[in-house]
């Protein structure tokens, strides 16, 4: 190991570090990166830490919206009440996200560019209709949907020296409920198998007037599971319905036979939990 | 190419030159002699390097020495309050059972002292969350959770 560590005061610092460093990496929270640098999987030759940069910490709302900062810890975001308020299935995901010790200096800013397929925090924001708001080389601002930011395995449209300034989420309407389920092998500790989150609105006589549902750990990246969100619009809600969307949800999802489980499984466990996530977003529904 | 840095540990000031890739976890243990601090997995998977900094928990060996300059560290050796007294969480991790082979217990501590200040008054299924972050290997998950409960009845005056 060696590489040279820098830990601007702004944004525009970091940018300028970054181009002069070719071979560097920025760095948030850590818990990924410095996994990697030991495991030799790279090799940096420097680090800019992002630990310092304020523009892109803590969360604020308007009327409509709410801003979540990239570096903002999982840790303070679990211990928000606007979180818990207006996003529930962010919460759910992140009270079950590895430990304390690596949530209070993780990020949600490092969890989505890290762009595993199995990111925790990514199908609770799919559902929100999260914009990823991202600081370019000229220091101007650009949005993209979060669905079309990921690119692959690890992999998102980000520009090297670009810097995710946070996440632009949709405060939830009246009679909307959501909820995020994930199955793990134990129950501390673990990346997820698969993964639900859902997000659902019910207006008169139970009929589901939007809906939103994000899929973890089943494709290439996490993702917005279009076919069964159209099976599900406009129809009366039921237990039933959720059953047969369950069978158009793991038909829709391509998981893949790995280290955490076996692609039928997976495929089951996005059946089941279908039901399971709609029938807590429901009850959440109807309690605002 | 060492820098020079400055960490406030236990209440000490230090003032030493580290290579930017070393951890917290290799200058607590290696520099400043902090033996009390363990590494084990290296990863942020077993929690036994658990150290506090500016009060929050986090593991020892997935966080840089130059990257903490200027908070407050604080390990296993600077929770007893004097030469004499233990902690009450030391005390009840003794007076229970807690410690078996003792590799676990500093980390298994130091997560309590930042849990119990968060919540004084924990459910079990709250501790066995609370634990998410740390291993141990002896089995002695149950003796844990007694202490814990313990501690925490200790720490609020014995109620």
């Amino acid at each position: 190991m060696n590489f040279r560590y820098f830990k601007p005061g702004s944004v525009g610092e970091a940018i300028y570090l970054k181009k002069e460093y070719k071979n560097s990496k920025y760095v948030a929270g850590g818990t990924d990166i410095f996994v990697l640098i030991k495991k030799k999987a790279i090799k940096p030759d420097a680090l800019i830490s992002l630990r310092n940069l304020n523009e892109i910490k803590g969360i604020e709302e308007n009327e409509k919206f709410v801003f979540i900062g990239a570096g903002t810890t999982l840790r303070e975001l679990e211990q928000s009440e606007v979180v818990r308020k207006y996003f529930p299935a962010l919460y759910d995901a992140l009270i079950n996200m590895a430990s304390v010790q690596i949530r209070n200096v993780g990020t949600i800013g490092g969890n989505i560019v890290n762009a595993s397929p199995g990111a925790d925090t990514a199908s609770p924001l799919l559902i929100y209709d999260a914009k990823v708001v991202i600081i370019m080389d000229d220091f101007k601002e650009r949005e993209l949907p979060l669905d079309e930011f990921f690119k692959g395995p690890k992999q998102v449209f980000l520009a090297e020296e670009e810097i995710v300034k946070g996440f632009l989420l949709k405060k939830p309407v009246k009679n909307s409920g959501s909820a995020y389920y994930k199955f793990m092998k134990r129950n501390a500790m673990d990346l997820a198998n698969a993964g639900v989150a859902m997000n659902i609105k019910i207006g008169d006589d139970d009929i589901i007037e939007d809906i939103k549902v994000g899929l973890t750990t089943v494709a290439p990246t996490p993702i917005r599971a279009t076919g069964t969100e159209e099976f599900l619009i406009h129809k009366k809600f039921s237990e039933e319905i959720l059953e047969q969307a369950g069978n158009i949800a793991k038909k829709e999802c391509s998981p893949i036979d790995d280290i955490r489980g076996k692609e039928w499984h997976k495929r089951e466990i996005i059946k089941a939990y279908i039901k399971r996530v709609g029938m807590i977003a429901y009850k959440r529904a109807k309690l605002i | 190419m060492k820098q020079l840095i400055k960490l406030k540990v236990n209440g000490d000031e230090y003032e030493i030159a580290v290579a930017p890739w070393k951890t917290l976890n290799e200058v607590l243990r290696k520099e400043l002699n902090l033996t009390g601090t363990k590494l084990g997995c290296g990863t942020g998977d077993c929690g036994a390097c658990t150290v506090l900094v500016d009060g929050k928990a986090v593991n020892s060996c997935l966080t840089l020495a130059v990257e903490v300059q200027g908070k407050e560290i604080t390990t296993i050796e600077g929770l007893a309050e004097s030469e004499d007294k233990l902690h009450p969480i030391q005390e009840s991790f003794i007076e229970k059972g807690a410690v078996q082979c003792g590799f676990c217990t500093p980390g298994m501590i130091m997560t309590t002292k930042y849990f119990l200040e968060n919540n004084p008054s924990p459910t079990v299924e709250e501790i066995k969350k609370a634990l998410d972050g740390n291993l141990c290997r002896c089995t002695g998950y149950v003796k844990i959770i007694d202490a814990i409960q313990d501690a925490a009845k200790k720490m609020k005056g014995g109620k």
